[in-house]
């Protein structure tokens, strides 16, 4: 199994250079059946991972640059009166697609979002009274620019609580970036890759996934610190259990990309930060980096052994 | 035993002389609430104002604003205390003396109780002080209440131990209350408790079936004073004054059939001797040797006994009454060995019943029984009278006879005449010093003693032997378990006449004025403002509160039959059903063999049941061997930080100590294997690792 993971990392690094930890990360989201969302700067390459995600299982692909004057309809489609057939016909918006890539989603009006935000929930989309479902696996990456908010719509808690990581690729390091520098086009280079786990496999893997064990220990571990988020006196809004079994379900799936039968506190460890720092409300007015001090805190005063 | 033994261990580990923390006082203090409570039915009540004076020092002592009390203070109380005792229970040697004595020195003590040594031994006393409380109560209910104040003790003793610990925690903690969280552990902890306390009732059976019963003389008996029944002497107004009581005063189980109401005639007492007012027992009846046990040979005026008809054979457990006369239906021909009859046929114990006893017997219903009148003495006695007083009734009954001649038809006469004008009350009027006269011929109104007094009056006045008989009519019958429960109510006086050629005749004169009473019960018979003067749910017509009264009387006739009953006797009956042949080798093996068997029993149910939380089981372990693993590593140097992974924590210490890496990294697997895979048999394997890891180089 171990394979499977390591030539994926191996495939994506091609294009994305020493962001190995970012690429098991999203991979970890897209196994869980989770959708994902990249905080990160202009050119960071969130669009090339999201792209090569898509490539290496073989999935189709959908871009969407969100703007403020942007509706439902241009993300879920729309129905035309067929003149010929003399009815409606259903056309279907981007989001019909397996991964589709969101792209600054804060810039367009809540209306819109929260039309995303409910097809990817539901995985279905209703228009005029039909239900189309999405098709399967449905993988959404969206993207926000945590810097620049003049003119945005800043995502609501219970729209974040549904991604179920929040990441920043970040910049590479010296070594990688002057490859980079010395790289050729990632255009070309996305286009070559291989498609290294077909469906059919994904779906089998996922299958495995459900049967790693969580022990109990861990189960209370979660939970201590779950409460904590609850208790703790810098936090306005703890986790919900939505967020609570969102952490169970990533660790899962890390735990077994890690050849691992059961889950350590390691793996919830690691996690922790991605799949609960954006669903953390920090008491005041703290920027962003105050949610990562928060999860600092959190991992750093709750028990992992119960004595 | 085994709770005191683990206590014990843990005493020596413990430091004894620590100080006693705010939980376990106040736990205490709750616990000698409850266990002092079933004493206040018995002991001055002054010892309850005592308590809550010590209780109010002790604690201004742990606040620290009062001092332990000095020598002076100490003898002090003490004297007074003493003087109080003197006071209101006198100095003779009694149960109840010697209870209060024992209560008071055990409140006093709080006030001695200053480290963790005297807290356990005022808890052993606690102990030792539950057991008296059988003493006060002895039926079901107050088996229950025990056993929940042993679970509170057990409860106490627990926490004692516990609390160091659950401190630390909760000292750790600044931002808690630490009383809160320890009163929060002792709920906690009750449950474990009962828990273990549970565990030792197989075990408890055995030794209750085994366990040598201790004769009479170490039985506990029961206080004297406030019990009501038959006294040895009777006079106008003893028994209605008896009658609105409830209190149980027999049960009875018959084999076979419960004869009709009307022939359930309770022979407690016969009396011969009439003062004026009050009748008694005539010297003769009181004559030792006239007293027969069952297994004697029969001869004398047992031989006189004519038996007629069928025989029935019923068991009676007579409550305490303080007095040694039993209950006795009609003729008996058998009765339990140590009893003895009276010619006069009734039973009385060897002593004064202070605790509940069982017999049985066997009685002729019918019987013919001549004896008693044949020389001048006996004679006499039976025709007894004062030497004046009562004129009218005299004279009457002399006329009476000459005009019918013979006994018979005299008493069927004076029947007619209760009959026609007398009425059956509780409320008679009070009469003067002719009883007998003013009750015959003027007021008319009275109660079984007034029937049955005025009666044998008139008979004797007539020249017929007659004597007076009380104890009890009828009982009721509980058909839960079908047998009779006889409460004092049903107390009840009639008469007994020689009649030549038939000996002793039952005649109850009460039956010609109100039948119902003889055939139906006291309740049937009596008006609605005498039915007031009962005790109140006698008469309920409550259909619900009759069933439940019924079930409740019922448990508690089981478990007198079955539990307080339990003598040597029955111990001997039952051991030697089981064993054939009694002796000690045999006795020691039941122990060891059923209490082996209990013992056993209790750990499989455990085991089962701790199979089914088997993952709290493995938390358990697996708590206890990261406790190890970190009092292991603390050799290294190396302690865990909040939030540190075990893993993590372990391969620090492996940097510490590279040359134990390689066992570290085994333990570490083994432990996540068995912690988070949840894999149990990695568990012996780990403890072996950890047993031999050592940090020493």
């Amino acid at each position: 199994m171990r394979k499977f993971v390591e030539t994926l990392v191996d495939e994506i690094s091609r294009v994305l250079l020493g962001k190995e930890d970012k690429i098991k990360l999203a991979l970890t989201c897209l196994l869980a059946d989770g959708h994902l969302l990249i905080e990160d700067l202009p050119g960071m390459g969130k669009t090339t991972l999201s792209h090569a995600l898509a490539k290496v299982f073989g999935l189709t692909y959908n871009r969407v640059q969100f703007t403020s004057d942007m509706l439902p309809a241009d993300i879920l489609g729309i129905s035309i009166f067929d003149a010929q057939q003399q009815q409606f016909t259903f056309h279907q918006g981007p989001i019909f697609t397996q991964v589709l890539l969101a792209d600054e989603i804060n810039r367009t009006t809540p209306k819109t979002q929260s039309a995303l935000l409910e097809a990817m929930e539901e995985r279905q989309v209703t228009c005029e009274g039909k239900t189309y479902i999405l098709p399967q696996p449905f993988f959404v990456i969206a993207t926000q620019n945590p810097l620049s908010q003049m003119g945005t719509f800043p995502l609501p808690e219970s729209q974040l609580d549904r991604f179920l990581m929040r990441i920043s690729i970040g910049y590479p390091d010296a070594e990688t970036e002057k490859i980079l520098f010395k790289g050729g086009d990632t255009r070309e280079q996305l286009a070559q890759l291989r498609v290294c786990l077909p469906i059919e496999e994904l779906v089998e893997l996922k299958r495995h996934i459900q049967q790693i064990k969580v022990s109990e220990s861990l189960v209370d571990y979660v939970h201590r610190l779950v409460n904590f988020t609850r208790t703790s006196d810098d936090i306005l809004v703890g986790l919900s259990p939505r967020g609570a079994m969102a952490l169970i379900k990533a660790a899962k799936t890390w735990a077994f990309m890690h050849e691992r039968a059961y889950v350590v506190p390691e793996d919830v460890q690691y996690l922790f930060s991605a799949v609960v720092a954006h669903r953390l409300i920090p008491k005041g007015s703290a920027p962003v980096f105050a949610q990562e001090n928060l999860v600092k805190k959190i991992l750093s005063s709750v028990a992992v052994v119960n004595s | 035993m085994i709770l005191l033994n683990k206590s014990l261990k843990a005493e020596k580990v413990m430091a004894i002389s620590s100080p006693i923390l705010r939980s376990s006082l106040v736990w205490l203090f709750v616990v000698q609430i409850f266990i002092l409570a079933p004493h206040f039915f018995n002991v001055p009540a002054w010892i309850a104002v005592v308590w809550v004076g010590v209780v109010f020092w002790r604690w201004k002592v742990f606040q620290g604003a009062w001092n332990y009390p000095n020598k002076l203070r100490k003898t002090l109380v003490v004297l007074m205390c003493s003087a109080g005792l003197v006071a209101s229970l006198g100095v003779n040697v009694s149960l109840v003396n010697m209870v209060s004595l024992l209560l008071v020195a055990f409140i006093l003590k709080l006030l001695e109780m200053k480290n963790r040594k005297d807290f356990v031994l005022l808890v052993y006393i606690a102990f030792f002080i539950l057991a008296t409380q059988f003493i006060v109560f002895s039926n079901i209910l107050s088996a229950f209440y025990g056993f929940f104040c042993l679970a509170l003790l057990c409860t106490l003793l627990m926490q004692l131990y516990q609390s160091p610990v659950s401190y630390k925690n909760t000292s750790s903690h600044k931002n808690k209350l630490p009383h809160k969280n320890t009163l929060k552990n002792l709920w906690a902890s009750l449950t474990p408790s009962i828990f273990i306390l549970l565990q030792a009732i197989p075990f408890m059976f055995v030794l209750f079936v085994v366990m040598p019963r201790l004769g009479s003389f170490w039985a506990v008996p029961t206080p004297q004073h406030s019990k009501t029944g038959m006294s040895d002497s009777m006079s106008p107004g003893d028994i209605s004054e008896l009658i609105k009581s409830d209190e149980l005063a027999f049960r009875v189980t018959f084999n076979g059939d419960i004869p009709a109401n009307e022939k359930l005639y309770w022979r407690s007492l016969v009396f011969s001797h009439f003062g004026g007012r009050r009748w008694s027992q005539a010297p003769q009846q009181l004559a030792r040797q006239d007293f027969k046990t069952s297994n004697q040979p029969i001869s004398g005026w047992r031989e006189k006994i004519e038996y007629l008809g069928d025989k029935t054979t019923y068991n009676i457990i007579a409550e305490a009454s303080g007095q040694p006369w039993l209950y006795v239906l009609a003729a008996p021909e058998t009765w339990s060995n140590d009893l003895l009859l009276g010619s006069d046929l009734h039973l009385q114990a060897t002593a004064p019943v202070t605790q509940r006893i069982s017999y049985t017997l066997t009685s002729a219903l019918n019987y013919r029984f001549e004896e008693g009148v044949q020389n001048a003495i006996e004679l006499n006695q039976n025709l007894q009278l004062p030497i004046t007083g009562n004129p009218e009734t005299r004279r009457i009954a002399g006329e009476w006879f000459a005009e019918t001649g013979n006994a018979e038809k005299l008493i069927e006469k004076l029947f007619h005449y209760y009959h026609n004008n007398f009425s059956y009350t509780l409320r008679p009027p009070s009469l003067g010093d002719d009883s007998v006269d003013e009750f015959l011929w003027q007021s008319r109104q009275g109660f079984c003693e007034h029937f049955s007094s005025s009666f044998v009056f008139f008979m004797r006045a007539a020249g017929i032997p007659a004597r007076v008989v009380v104890g009890y009519q009828g009982g009721e019958l509980n058909t839960v378990e079908n047998y009779l429960a006889i409460r004092q109510r049903d107390a009840h006086a009639w008469a007994e006449v020689w009649i030549n050629h038939r000996g002793w005749v039952l005649y109850d004169p009460t039956s010609a004025v109100a039948p119902e009473r003889i055939r139906r019960g006291i309740a049937e018979s009596l008006n609605a403002t005498d039915q007031k003067l009962l005790s109140q749910h006698f008469g309920s017509s409550l259909q619900l509160v009759m069933l439940m009264r019924d079930q409740w009387d019922a448990l508690n006739f089981q478990w007198v039959r079955w539990v307080m009953n339990y003598d040597s006797t029955l111990q001997t009956a039952l051991l030697s059903k089981f064993l054939h042949d009694v002796n000690p080798l045999r006795i020691a093996l039941l122990v060891l063999g059923a209490g082996g068997i209990s013992v056993m029993l209790t750990f499989a149910v455990l085991f089962f049941c701790s199979r089914r939380k088997k993952i709290s089981a493995l938390e358990r372990s697996a708590q206890s061997v990261y406790q190890q693993l970190c009092k292991k590593l603390k050799g290294c140097g190396v302690a865990p930080v909040t939030g540190e992974c075990p893993r993590h924590f372990v391969l620090r210490a492996a940097t510490v100590r590279p040359d134990l890496a390689p066992l570290l990294n085994q333990i570490i697997d083994l432990y996540e294997q068995m912690v988070y895979a949840e894999n149990v048999s990695v568990l012996m394997d780990l403890k072996r690792k950890l047993a031999n890891f050592s940090s020493k180089k």
